[in-house]
């Protein structure tokens, strides 16, 4: 019994059931009458009956196996399909070309070749559709974009990741019961769609929504398997490579992946832009997952550096920093070098803003450090260099005297809140993927590479660490200049030093260009203590992705920079109410017109 | 076919559609509501100006967000496309117009044409007011998702002229092929919408399909400037379906 | 110019027309008559590929209307019964719109259409809006229309229907001017206006020919009426092969009595011959009337013996 009804429940027996019935359907139509009842009397000059029956029996049966065809073509492959393709257009032409001379005599034969003559028409048609359907779901499975920013266009570098995955990928979108993040929603949502559309087999979305009591039970398993879901009140997208133990997870609050871009740059009336980085933080950790490693990052602490735990916006600490990395996968921590040398685990060492001195032991630690091939980034300025004026000038680099102002290029009208002007040709990888932005770099000092500058009398020429290749990319604009004089907002000639100034440099390893080896990065420096403090990062979220790029570089990993984030400039609505009215009055009044006019006139003119 | 016969086919339909007054009836109602969403926009534009995200795609607010457009166009639709076969059939001068050397298949594409113009012609009053958002309001939108929307909404008329064209050739009475045409709509609009958040309330694995089919979720496509061929191309084929449905309507009618 | 074969038209289980044959030549004017449901309107939208035919052949101009739809259509111009028009278009814009649907070239409409409006007493409405004319003016509107491509045939169904007497008098007098240049078939059930306007007549009852003849043979000609007692078909044979019989209709066969209409050549009186013929095979003679018929008497004959012989096979041809 259970037998027979799992044999009924089978496709290939309701394709046939369905054949069967269609079958039936259409020989009624055809013939006048259904199978055992006796067909129309026909005029006494037409063949008869059974020959009739034949005929419409034979035709159906021609559509059938015509439309049995292109199932088994869909469902088991073109070859299979050409034998019932071919005997069932056989019996749709054998039918017209039979059975039409019997057209004037016959009524239920001239059904019959009508029928055939429909069925080879719509056979064509709905092949020519099935194949326009076919081709447009094989290659148009991506929308076209038409948006001038290109919002839903995810990077090469990307949709190479999402080839790439060997497991599936979990993404969850978690509503928060915080509104904040909600205009962002639509946002990740389209991306979710976006990367979904990469690997559909390999990715699965999900929406789970904290206000949904149906789902509560979801939520639960997706907290405890991810502890950092709890501190996001807001929206959160939940990525999970694999299930299980051995699985990658990462949250990433949607609250920071929407930001406001380059407010300290001076932008046209009526525009504002925001970045929406959405695409970065979930490529690059998904990169993170394949790799399926952390790094780790030490911070040195001791000196009077900030503090990495500090995470409110308004105060001096590098929190921001250190949970950006965080959910980019690295992990940030304290480095006491007092005691011992940098552990082994540490991959890359940041010293941001020493007030004090670094003792010898320390400094020793450090170059044992870089001695194993590792890299450093320095943030700080002239005035704060907690003697690591030798490690620097083992990397060609040095830092020059003074700090740089600016009377254009500045933030919040002071001079020494520098901001970079936009670059139109980056020639560094860090700055590559961030096109046009801006940095604000607050009391920074100028940066300049050993050797490059023209010797003064009495100067010897000094030491140069033939290894080495010191490179800037980033620069200060013309018009700003290193004022050496404390207290003074003047620009001095001969004394001071003109731009545009060196703020931030990267030094790597000289290789010899054999085999491809691409040079090994080793130092970047940026010229501002403040750079990379949360201060600085609420109001300027371009520097986040220049730190950013900058570790990764130091990685070593060139093609996983930064993506690029999303800049949609949105246009700002200035008119005032008094346009406003004029916008909706005008254009309504015009049409009105137009259509009564329009309309009285016909009227008029048609009116007998 | 040929197409010496269409255009005074076409011409005759859409001047029979403004010797009337119901084009114009029609128009003043889209009029009404271009209205009252564009004033709802600026509205809108105002007050996101303090806010940081601004408004990513006003069309969507504009057009295709607009519950009270989209009713408009579920009634206006089949009140167009009803009289276009079904009065032909009765007042019977189909009679006179299948006893001239034309063939069904020109009759029936020549007033579908009719029927696409004349759905084109209702959503001009939306148009009319962007450009003067664009130039006199300075308010530069971007134009990408603006064309991407035209697309897919002409898309979507073909489709749906068909559709009103298809029932309004099964009948001689216009309110009948009227009422078809509105249900066969609100299932294309409504309906699939609702199922769609019915099956991803329950994550159902048809919600995907649900939400493909969704009229309301492919035009918030097109108006956020995503352009999808699939959408296109399945448009397209309930068209030609449609069409050829038709054409075989009115030739079964010989019989 | 019209050849109809076996033509028949079923809708469903009803039988509308039934078998007919009949052929009509070039300039005749044909005056299709019969009463209402006879299948005139059938036989005609048959004939103007409005409709297909369920078996049988039709051709115009050696056009199928089966297989030449288009062919036949380009021959014909056709006034449907009540005349269909579309209200809101003006005289001269529907004209136009109906040459350049049936065809005629550009160079040639502006003076088609000056011409049918004359020819139909219509110069002077030509500017008038379709919804607001006459019935009459409807009738002459529909009669033009089918005239602009100027067609071989012109089929027209119920031209006077509906119209007052004056009215009807032009009609009729445009419709004989227009029977020089073209072959007409009309419609009617109207007697004397086939007696006005035709050459020839096709009586239709019950979707059969009851009578196909010229029309002048109609009016002159005298029917033998004959009861007899006796087997019918044999009667009826016995009958049918006296010399100068053209046509022997049984008009009633009921408890062995059977009623037969005679129609002779050229209305020659053969009673003495048919009587001795009845007479010499042993049946009893009951009854034998020389009757001179109206049109309009045949035409009532006709459809009354066509309602009680529904089953009975076609009697003879045209």
């Amino acid at each position: 019994m259970t037998s027979i009804l799992e044999l009924v429940g089978r496709t290939e027996m309701m394709i046939l059931g369905l054949a069967v019935s269609l079958f039936l359907a259409f020989y009624w139509l055809v013939r006048g009458a259904p199978i055992g009842q006796s067909a129309p009397a026909e005029p006494s000059e037409a063949p008869s009956t059974g020959f009739r029956d034949r005929a419409a029996a034979f035709a159906v049966l021609g559509l059938i196996l015509v439309l049995a065809g292109a199932y088994v073509a869909v469902a088991y492959g073109i070859p299979w399909s050409l034998l019932p393709f071919g005997v069932g257009y056989a019996l749709i032409f054998r039918t017209i070309s039979k059975y039409s001379s019997y057209r004037h005599v016959s009524p239920s034969l001239r059904r019959t070749v009508e029928f055939a003559q429909t069925s080879l028409r719509f056979t064509l048609l709905a092949g020519l559709l099935l194949i326009v359907n076919i081709f447009a779901f094989k290659y148009g499975g991506n929308p076209i974009d038409f948006t001038h920013d290109e919002a839903f266009t995810l990077s090469t570098l990307s949709s190479g990741r999402m080839q790439k995955l060997e497991r599936t990928l979990h993404m969850t979108l978690v509503l928060g019961r915080d509104e904040s993040a909600r205009r962002s929603r639509d946002r990740v949502r389209q991306l979710a769609d976006l990367y979904k559309r990469e690997n559909p087999s390999k990715i699965e979305i999900k929406e789970l929504a904290a206000f949904n009591p149906n789902q509560a039970a979801d939520l639960d398993d997706i907290m405890k398997r991810n502890p950092d879901l709890m501190m996001s009140r807001g929206d959160a997208v939940v990525l999970e490579y694999g299930e299980g133990a051995s699985a990658g997870r990462s949250v990433i609050p949607v609250v920071d992946l929407l930001q406001l871009a380059t407010p300290g740059a001076p932008t046209a009336e009526g525009r504002l832009a925001t970045a929406f980085r959405g695409e970065d933080a979930i490529t690059s950790t998904v990169a993170r997952f394949i790799e399926g490693k952390r790094t780790i990052v030490g911070f040195t602490s001791g000196h009077g550096e900030p503090s990495l735990d500090q995470v409110d916006p308004r105060e001096m600490g590098l929190g921001l920093w250190k949970s950006r990395l965080a959910s980019l996968g690295a992990v940030a921590t304290d480095l006491n070098l007092v005691k011992e040398g940098v552990p082994a685990e540490v991959s890359l060492v940041v010293i941001v803003w020493p007030k004090a001195a670094f003792s010898e032991s320390e400094l020793e630690h450090l170059k044992k450090y870089l001695a194993s091939g590792k890299p450093m980034i320095v943030v700080t300025n002239a005035q704060n260099l907690g003697g690591l004026q030798g490690l620097l000038a083992m990397h060609n680099i040095t830092f020059d005297a003074g700090r740089i102002l600016d009377p254009e290029w500045n933030a919040a009208r002071q001079m020494d809140q520098i901001v970079t002007p936009p670059i139109t040709i980056p020639e560094h990888p860090i700055i590559a993927a961030l096109g046009k932005q801006s940095f604000l770099f607050p009391v920074a000092s100028p940066l300049s590479v050993i050797g490059s500058a023209p010797l003064r009398q009495g100067e010897s020429k000094p030491q140069v660490n033939p290894a080495i290749i010191a490179a800037p990319f980033l620069r200060t604009s013309p018009r700003s200049w290193s004022e050496t004089k404390e207290g003074s907002y003047q620009f001095d000639a001969g004394v001071d030093a003109k731009g545009p100034l060196v703020v931030g440099m990267a030094a790597m390893e000289r290789v010899e260009a054999i085999n491809g080896a691409k040079p090994k990065p080793r130092l970047v420096v940026f010229s501002s203590p403040y750079m990379a403090l949360n201060t600085t990062l609420r109001n300027d979220p371009a520097n986040m992705d220049l730190l950013m790029n900058a570790v990764e570089w130091l990685k070593g990993k060139e093609e996983s920079l930064g993506v690029a984030p999303k800049v949609h400039t949105a246009v700002l609505f200035t008119a005032d109410p008094s346009l406003r009215t004029k916008l909706h009055l005008v254009p309504t009044i015009i049409s009105v017109v137009l259509i009564v006019g329009f309309g009285v006139l016909l009227y008029l003119a048609r009116r007998a | 076919m040929s197409v010496r016969h269409l255009f005074p086919l076409f011409r005759r339909e859409l001047a029979s559609y403004f010797l009337g007054p119901m084009a114009f009836l029609v128009l003043l109602a889209f009029q009404g509501i271009a209205w009252f969403n564009f004033w709802d926009l600026l509205e809108r534009l105002d007050r996101n100006r303090a806010t940081v995200s601004g408004l990513r795609d006003p069309l969507n607010f504009y057009l295709s967000g607009s519950v009270p457009f989209w009713i408009a166009l579920m009634i206006a639709l089949p009140a167009l496309t009803m009289r276009l076969i079904s009065e032909e059939n009765r007042s019977g001068t189909i009679e006179t117009l299948l006893t001239v050397p034309i063939t069904e298949g020109e009759v029936v594409i020549s007033k579908w044409l009719a029927g696409v113009v004349m759905y084109i012609v209702m959503l001009m009053p939306f148009i009319i007011y962007l450009p003067f958002l664009y130039v006199q309001g300075k308010f530069h939108f971007d134009i990408g998702p603006f064309i991407s929307l035209s697309i897919g909404m002409l898309s979507l008329g073909l489709m749906f002229v068909a559709i009103g064209l298809f029932f309004s050739s099964l009948t001689r009475n216009q309110i009948v092929a009227a009422i078809w045409t509105f249900l066969t709509f609100f299932l294309f609009i409504f309906l699939t919408e609702a199922a769609y958040g019915y099956a991803l309330a329950k994550q159902e694995r048809w919600a995907e399909l649900m939400q493909f089919l969704s009229v309301l979720n492919q035009v918030h496509a097109f108006a956020i400037g995503q352009l999808d061929l699939r959408i296109l191309s399945v448009h397209f084929s309930i068209c030609a379906l449609m069409l050829f449905l038709t054409i075989k309507v009115v030739e079964w009618r010989r019989a | 110019m019209i050849e109809v074969a076996d033509l028949s038209k079923q809708y469903g289980t009803i039988q509308a027309v039934k078998k007919l044959t009949f052929h009509v030549d070039r300039g005749e004017i044909v005056g299709f008559l019969g009463p209402n449901g006879a299948g005139k309107t059938t036989t005609m939208r048959m004939l103007t590929t409005y409709l297909t035919p369920t078996s049988g052949r039709a051709s115009i101009s050696g056009h199928d209307v089966l297989d030449e739809a288009l062919e036949v259509r380009k021959k014909v111009g056709y006034l449907p019964e009540n005349v269909p028009l579309y209200p809101e278009m003006r005289v001269r814009e529907y004209l136009s719109y109906r040459a350049q649907l049936k065809d005629v070239p550009r160079s040639k409409r502006r003076s088609a259409i000056d011409y049918v409006l004359e020819r139909c007493g219509l110069a002077d409405f030509d500017r008038r809006i379709l919804g607001q004319l006459s019935k009459g003016y409807r009738q002459r509107v529909g009669l033009a229309e089918s005239l602009i491509h100027d067609p071989d045939l012109l089929i027209l169904d119920e031209p006077t229907a509906g119209l007052d007497p004056i009215q009807v008098r032009e009609v009729r007098a445009l419709i004989r001017e227009l029977g020089g240049k073209h072959t007409i078939l009309l419609s009617t059930h109207i007697m004397t206006e086939v007696e006005a306007v035709c050459g020839r007549v096709i009586l239709i009852a019950a979707g059969r020919i009851a009578i196909d003849d010229r029309i002048e043979r109609i009016q002159t000609e005298n029917a033998i009426v004959l009861q007899a007692r006796g087997p019918e078909n044999a009667m009826k044979k016995a009958l049918e092969s006296a010399p100068k019989v053209r046509r022997v209709t049984t008009l009633n066969d009921s408890g062995g009595v059977a009623t037969f209409e005679i129609q002779t050549e050229d209305g020659v009186d053969l009673r003495e011959e048919l009587a001795h013929r009845l007479v010499h095979n042993g049946w009893a003679l009951r009854q034998l009337d020389l009757r001179r018929s109206s049109l309009e008497e045949r035409f009532v004959r006709a459809v009354a013996d066509a309602s009680v012989r529904v089953d009975q096979p076609e009697s003879g041809a045209a």
